[in-house]
């Protein structure tokens, strides 16, 4: 099991006064000015998107193939990725959606690789409860990791999917109010 | 204890279990070095693309209420 892997993203960090907009406006009731202030530097920066890509496409790259050194692993599992995006739509995602989507595929790489870990040493006879502990650890934290980003996509959908929920009331005594979400099909694929 | 070659030879298995141990402990400290900085690396990615996610969602017009975001609601026209 090859463990050699190195992954270069330091150049390719959100700006920090992107960050600092961000809070400014992350408030139940931001300032108008605060919103324009983080329209504008958004619309300043045509290449945060692809820097994320950028960071997204090196990770997933080198997870699968430094991770694995059989090319027909290699390939099973680029094919496994493949099935996953066109499981999640992903040709016919905004572009916020596609970021989530690759956050979701690189999460599972992870969580994969991990498993597989830790049945290697859980399958060796001598291993220290300490080592196998710790692998235990970060399994778990890959689990968390793989959850919270289906969430966020999810999240994401649910949220920029123009529809909004059709509630329906049925208000008479004694009677109970019946809430039916709308078609969740999106429509605006130009985030 | 013995002596001679016996000695000898039970100085040299113990001069290697003492390297494997050395080089074991050397290998899994690397191991755990690369492993954490992946994750980190990943997680990194993670703050990255929910800082987007936020960006996003504030100039479309949500808001954070109590954890979960709520759409702001445009005001009436006088």
């Amino acid at each position: 099991m090859p463990n050699e892997i190195t992954i270069t993203l330091d150049a390719t960090k959100i700006p920090p006064e992107l960050i600092v907009l961000i809070d400014n406006a992350y408030q139940e009731k931001p300032a108008r000015k605060d919103l324009l202030d983080l329209r504008t530097k958004l619309e300043e920066l045509p290449t945060l998107w692809r820097a994320v890509f950028d960071m997204t496409a090196v990770i997933k790259s080198n997870l699968v193939n430094k991770t694995i050194s059989l090319p027909a692993a290699q390939m099973a599992v680029e094919k496994n990725i493949t099935v996953l995006m066109q499981g999640m739509n992903y040709e016919d995602s905004s572009v916020l959606e596609k970021m989530l989507i690759d956050n979701v595929i690189i999460t599972w790489l992870r969580l994969q690789w991990m498993e597989y870990q830790l049945l290697g040493f859980m399958e060796q006879q001598e291993v220290r409860m300490s080592v196998i502990e710790y692998w235990e650890k970060r399994l778990s934290v890959a689990q968390s990791r793989h959850l919270r980003a289906c969430e966020t996509l999810a999240r994401v959908r649910k949220l920029l999917s123009a529809r909004p929920a059709l509630q329906v009331n049925i208000a008479a005594e004694g009677g109970q109010q019946v809430n039916v979400a709308g078609d969740v099909v999106k429509n605006n694929k130009t985030i | 204890m013995g002596t001679g070659e016996y000695a000898l030879l039970l100085s040299e298995i113990d001069k290697e279990e003492t390297q494997e141990r050395e080089y074991n402990r050397a290998h899994w400290k690397k191991q755990k070095a690369e492993m954490e900085k992946i994750d980190r690396d990943i997680d990194q990615l993670g703050k990255s693309i929910n800082a987007c996610v936020r960006a996003v969602l504030l100039t479309y017009g949500y808001h954070p209420h109590k954890g979960q975001w709520r759409k702001r609601r445009k005001p009436r026209d006088a």
